[in-house]
C-alpha cells in the first residue's frame, strides 16, 4: 500500500468505520482533500436510506434491540461514516444508560439528536443534551426542585461533560443545580416547570445573577477549561490516547476561532500533520462496535439483516452493551476492551463471520475472485486478505503461523495450498478467522 | 496516564483449571499480602439463585399455627396436613420441597426471615434494582456481587470473575474493575472449531505464542490470546472428567449442574448468578407455585449432593434472593400481589442451618405487607465478610448487622 493510500485507510478507520479495497481505490483516486471534505461535509452527500426501526411506544426488550441493530446498520452501511462515528462518541461523551432511564423511546430520542448534531457548535450539544429526556432522567434533573436541589447533573455538567475535574468548586456545583432546577420532563419532551425553579440569584464560575440553565451552559462554553477538555478527548478520540499539550491547544484554539464548532475541529486533527505519524497510526484499540462493523464493511459482506440482532448480541459479549454503558463515565475504552472474555467472543465471532456463505463468500465467488487476482499459493491468498481487512502491518512471525496453516495439508487436500474449492471453503476461511483473531487486528 | 504492562496484565484473567494462567495474574506478593490479611481460601465459592417476579415468602415457608394466616390465605392457604414442619419449628414447607426439609433436618439450611428494606418499592424493575446492587438510592449501577469482585480483584491480583448462567448478565455481577460474562453453556467456552479443527487449534496455539519484537499493546493482546488459548483448552479438559453425582431435575436443574461443572471441574471462578423465573403469581397461583418451590428444592438439593459425592459441599454458599415478597391478603383470582418482606434461603457445608430473623407479624401490617425486621443487606455482609473474607462495610457503605449462619 503506498503512503497516500495508507493515509486514507487510516482516516477512514478513525473517521468512520474503515472501508473496502474498492472504496479505497476510489478515495485514493480522489485524494486526501476531497476525502476529507466528504467525510466533514456528510449533508452535501446521500444518507442511507433504510428501514427505520419500529417506532417504540413502551417499554420493550426488543424495541431496545431494534434501536441498537437498526444503529449498528447504519454504522456499517451510511455513506456518511463521520456522523455515526460521532454519534458514536457523543454517546460515549455524553453516557446515559437506558438501564435507568427505562424508554427506549428516549434513548431512541438522544441517539437522533446526537446524529442530528453530530458536527455542530458545541454548545448546541451541551444545551440540548441538558434538555434531553433521557439525560433529565439519567442524572435526576426530574428530581432537581427548588426546595430540593439535586446535584447530580450540576455536577457531571461539569466534571464529565464539559471542563473536567479541578475547573470549578463545590460551591459552582450547587450553582448549577439551582440554575438546573425544574428541568423536567413532560409527554417525552423536556420543558421547564417554573413553579419548581429557583429564580434567584446564583454565582456561577464568577458570574452574578438570576442564572437559569441556559446561562450555565453559556458560561460553561466560554470557559478555556471546556475548549482543553474537549479536545482532548476528541483527541483521545480519533488519534492517540497520549495526545501532546501542544496538539490540545492546537484544537482547543479551533474550537474558539470557529465558534465551538465540532466539525471544525475534528477536521483540525484529520488535517494535523501528528494525525499520519507512526506513534498515532495503529495505536489505539477498537471497540467492539467499532471491530465488529469494520469487520463488515471491509468485507462488503452485506449480511442479511436478520443477523443484526445477532451481532448486535456478540457487540455486547465483547463487552460493549449500546445504549447502556456502565456509568455516566462511559467506557473506559483501550486495553480493557481486551480481555480473556472478549478476546474468546472476538474469535468466535471471526468464525461466524468466515462461515458466511454470503456475497463475496459464496464458496463459488471465493475462487473465482481470488483465481482472477492471480492467486495461486498461500502467500497470495494471506496478501489478498491482509489487503481485504484494512492491511494491518503483521509481524513476521505471525505471518509465519498464518501462512504454515496454510500449507498445511487437510482433508483431501495434501502438501502447500493450491487453489480448489475444497482448500478454499476449509483453509480460506479459516485464515480469514485467524487473521481477524490475530493481535495486530485489533488495533487501529 | 501511562498504562504499563503490569497494570494491563492485571486487568485480565482467565479460565484456568491447572493454574496455567495462575502465575502470570497473582505475583507472590499479592497472593502473600492477601494471606497477611486473613483472606478466605480461594477455594470459596458463592452462588446467587435468583426467584424473580416476587416469590410469595408466605406461602414458601409457612406460619401454619398462626390463626390468621387461614383467613389471609382462604383458597391458597396450606394446612398443616399438606405441609412439612420444618424441625421443631413453628413454620414449614409445602410437600414438594422434601429436599429443603432434610437439609433443614441436617443443619445445611438456613431460613432468613422477614427480609426487606425500609419504604419497599413494589415495581419488579426498581426494587430488582436494588437487592441487586444493594443501594435502595440507586446511586450507581454496579452490583453488590460485582462489588464483592472489585474488592476480590483489589486484594488477589486480577482473578476474581463471575459469571451468570443465564441469558444475560444480571446487575448483581456489574462491576467496576473485574470481569463477569454470561455462560449460557459451559461447553461454549471454546474456540469453536468445525473444519480442520486440530490444524486450526494449532494455528491459534502459535499466533499467540509466538513473541515478535512489537508494542506493549500487541504483546498485551497477545498474552491475552495465549492465556484464552490455555484457559477454554484447560476448562473444557477439567469439565469433561466431571462426572455428576446426583440428578438433576428441570431448568433450573440444568442451570445448577452447569455450576457444579465448573465449581468441579476447578473454574477459579468465584461468583456464580442463575435465575428462576416465574414468581409474579398474580392469579391461579397454588399449582404453579408448589411447582416452581419443588424445582428450587430438588435442583438446590441435587447441587449439594453433588457437591457433597466430590468432596465440594464445603467450599460452596448458595443464597436464593426474590425483589420482593407478595402482600399478606390473596387477591380475588386465587393469586397474590406485589409485596414487601419475605424469606430467603441460605445453604452449604458450612452453614449453621436454622431459623434466622423472626416471623413477622401477620396482626401488625404496613400497607397490608408485612414488616420487615432483617435488612437484605445483613444478609449480604455476612456472605461477603464471614464467607468471602472481604470488607462488608466499604462494599455495603454502612454497617450492617452479621446474621451468624456461618456460626
Amino acid at each position: 500500500m503506498d503512503e497516500l493510500a495508507a493515509k486514507i485507510s487510516h482516516l477512514m478507520r478513525r473517521a468512520g468505520f474503515s472501508c473496502s479495497p474498492d472504496e479505497l481505490q476510489q478515495r485514493v483516486a480522489k485524494g486526501l482533500d476531497t476525502t476529507l471534505s466528504e467525510l466533514l461535509h456528510y449533508e452535501d452527500g446521500p444518507d442511507y436510506v433504510g428501514p427505520p426501526p419500529p417506532p417504540p411506544p413502551e417499554v420493550d426488550y426488543y424495541k431496545e434491540d431494534s434501536i441498537k441493530y437498526y444503529w449498528l446498520k447504519r454504522m456499517v452501511k451510511s455513506p456518511r461514516p463521520l456522523q455515526e462515528k460521532m454519534v458514536l462518541f457523543w454517546h460515549g461523551h455524553f453516557a446515559t444508560a437506558n438501564f435507568k432511564v427505562r424508554s427506549f423511546d428516549a434513548m431512541w430520542r438522544q441517539n437522533r439528536f446526537f446524529r442530528a448534531h453530530a458536527v455542530d457548535d458545541f454548545r448546541d450539544l451541551l444545551l440540548g443534551v441538558s434538555r434531553d429526556p433521557a439525560m433529565l432522567v439519567w442524572l435526576d434533573s426530574v428530581a432537581n426542585t427548588k426546595k430540593a436541589p439535586n446535584e447530580n447533573y450540576g455536577r457531571e455538567i461539569m466534571e464529565l461533560f464539559s471542563l473536567g475535574l479541578g475547573n470549578y468548586t463545590e460551591a459552582d456545583i450547587k450553582a448549577a443545580a439551582r440554575a438546573f432546577s425544574g428541568w423536567q420532563v413532560k409527554d417525552y419532551v423536556g420543558w421547564v416547570d417554573v413553579r419548581q425553579h429557583d429564580f434567584s440569584t446564583k454565582t456561577f464560575l464568577g458570574v452574578s445573577g438570576r442564572l437559569n440553565g441556559d446561562d450555565v451552559v453559556d458560561i460553561i462554553v466560554k470557559q478555556p477549561a471546556c475548549a482543553r477538555f474537549l479536545s482532548r478527548k476528541l483527541l483521545r478520540f480519533f488519534a492517540t490516547q497520549n495526545p501532546s499539550d501542544d496538539w490540545v491547544e492546537r484544537i482547543a484554539t479551533v474550537y474558539f476561532n470557529s465558534e465551538r464548532s465540532v466539525r471544525a475541529m475534528v477536521e483540525a486533527i484529520f488535517r494535523s500533520p501528528d494525525f499520519y505519524t507512526p506513534g498515532v497510526m495503529r495505536s489505539l484499540y477498537k471497540s467492539p462496535v467499532e471491530y465488529v462493523a469494520s469487520v463488515l464493511r471491509e468485507s462488503a459482506l452485506d449480511p442479511p439483516d436478520y443477523l443484526y440482532p445477532n451481532y448486535v448480541r456478540t457487540i455486547t459479549l465483547m463487552g460493549q452493551s449500546l445504549l447502556n454503558p456502565p456509568t455516566v463515565k462511559g467506557w473506559d475504552g483501550n486495553s480493557s476492551w481486551v480481555n480473556t472474555s472478549t478476546l474468546l467472543a472476538r474469535i468466535n465471532f471471526a468464525k461466524e463471520i468466515a462461515a458466511l456463505k454470503v456475497g463475496p463468500l459464496k464458496t463459488d465467488t471465493l475462487v473465482a475472485t481470488l483465481t482472477a487476482a492471480g492467486v495461486t499459493d498461500a502467500d497470495g491468498v494471506l496478501n489478498y486478505f491482509v489487503n481485504q481487512f484494512g492491511a494491518p502491518s503483521l509481524a513476521p512471525e505471525t505471518r509465519d503461523v498464518l501462512l504454515k496453516y496454510l500449507n498445511s495439508s487437510s482433508g483431501g487436500v495434501t502438501g502447500p495450498f493450491r487453489m480448489t474449492k475444497l482448500s478454499a471453503d476449509v483453509k480460506v476461511r479459516n485464515l480469514i478467522r485467524l487473521l481477524l483473531s490475530a493481535p495486530e487486528y485489533q488495533l487501529h | 496516564m501511562k498504562t504499563t504492562r503490569r497494570d494491563l496484565l492485571q486487568k485480565t484473567f482467565a479460565f484456568a483449571a491447572a493454574g496455567a494462567a495462575w502465575p502470570l495474574v497473582a505475583p507472590r506478593a499479592v497472593l502473600a499480602q492477601a494471606a497477611a490479611q486473613g483472606a478466605a481460601p480461594k477455594t470459596r465459592r458463592l452462588v446467587i439463585v435468583q426467584l424473580s417476579g416476587g416469590n410469595d415468602g408466605l406461602n414458601t415457608v409457612i406460619p401454619f399455627k398462626d390463626a390468621r394466616y387461614p383467613q389471609y390465605r382462604p383458597t391458597l392457604g396450606i394446612n398443616s396436613a399438606n405441609l412439612y414442619t420444618l424441625g421443631s419449628t413453628n413454620v414449614g414447607v409445602q410437600r414438594g420441597m422434601t429436599g429443603f426439609r432434610d437439609l433443614f433436618t441436617a443443619g445445611k439450611l438456613a431460613v432468613v426471615q422477614g427480609v426487606g428494606y425500609p419504604n419497599p418499592n413494589r415495581s419488579h424493575f426498581e426494587s430488582t434494582d436494588i437487592w441487586e446492587t444493594a443501594d435502595t438510592q440507586l446511586n450507581k449501577y454496579v452490583g453488590w456481587a460485582g462489588k464483592l469482585l472489585d474488592q476480590i480483584h483489589d486484594q488477589q491480583g486480577g482473578l476474581a470473575q463471575g459469571v451468570a448462567v443465564s441469558d444475560e448478565l444480571p446487575v448483581t455481577l456489574y462491576s467496576e474493575r473485574s470481569f463477569a460474562q454470561t455462560i449460557d453453556d459451559p461447553a461454549n467456552y471454546q474456540i469453536k472449531a468445525d473444519t480442520d479443527k486440530d490444524r486450526l487449534l494449532a494455528a491459534y496455539r502459535d499466533l499467540y505464542t509466538v513473541r515478535p519484537a512489537e508494542s506493549d499493546d500487541l504483546k498485551y493482546i497477545r498474552d491475552t490470546g495465549s492465556q484464552t488459548y490455555t484457559g477454554t483448552i484447560a476448562f473444557q479438559n477439567a469439565i469433561r472428567t466431571y462426572q455428576p453425582m446426583a440428578n438433576y431435575p428441570g431448568n433450573l436443574g440444568d442451570r445448577m449442574q452447569s455450576i457444579a461443572r465448573m465449581i468441579v471441574g476447578g473454574s477459579p471462578t468465584q461468583v456464580y448468578n442463575t435465575t428462576l423465573g416465574g414468581f409474579d403469581t398474580h392469579s391461579n397461583q397454588a399449582g404453579g407455585h408448589y411447582g416452581l418451590l419443588q424445582n428450587l428444592s430438588d435442583a438446590l438439593t441435587a447441587f449439594y449432593t453433588d457437591l457433597q459425592g466430590h468432596n465440594r459441599h464445603e467450599d460452596v454458599t448458595v443464597v436464593t434472593f426474590s425483589e420482593f415478597g407478595r402482600r399478606v391478603m390473596e387477591n380475588g383470582s386465587r393469586g397474590t400481589d406485589h409485596g414487601a418482606a419475605s424469606v430467603l434461603f441460605v445453604l452449604g457445608g458450612m452453614v449453621k442451618g436454622g431459623l434466622y430473623g423472626n416471623y413477622p407479624s401477620l396482626s401488625d401490617l404496613q400497607d397490608g405487607d408485612l414488616k420487615f425486621n432483617v435488612d437484605f443487606r445483613s444478609v449480604y455482609a455476612t456472605l461477603v465478610q464471614d464467607w468471602m473474607g472481604a470488607d462488608a462495610t466499604t462494599l455495603l457503605g454502612a454497617d450492617f448487622p452479621r446474621l451468624g449462619f456461618f456460626g
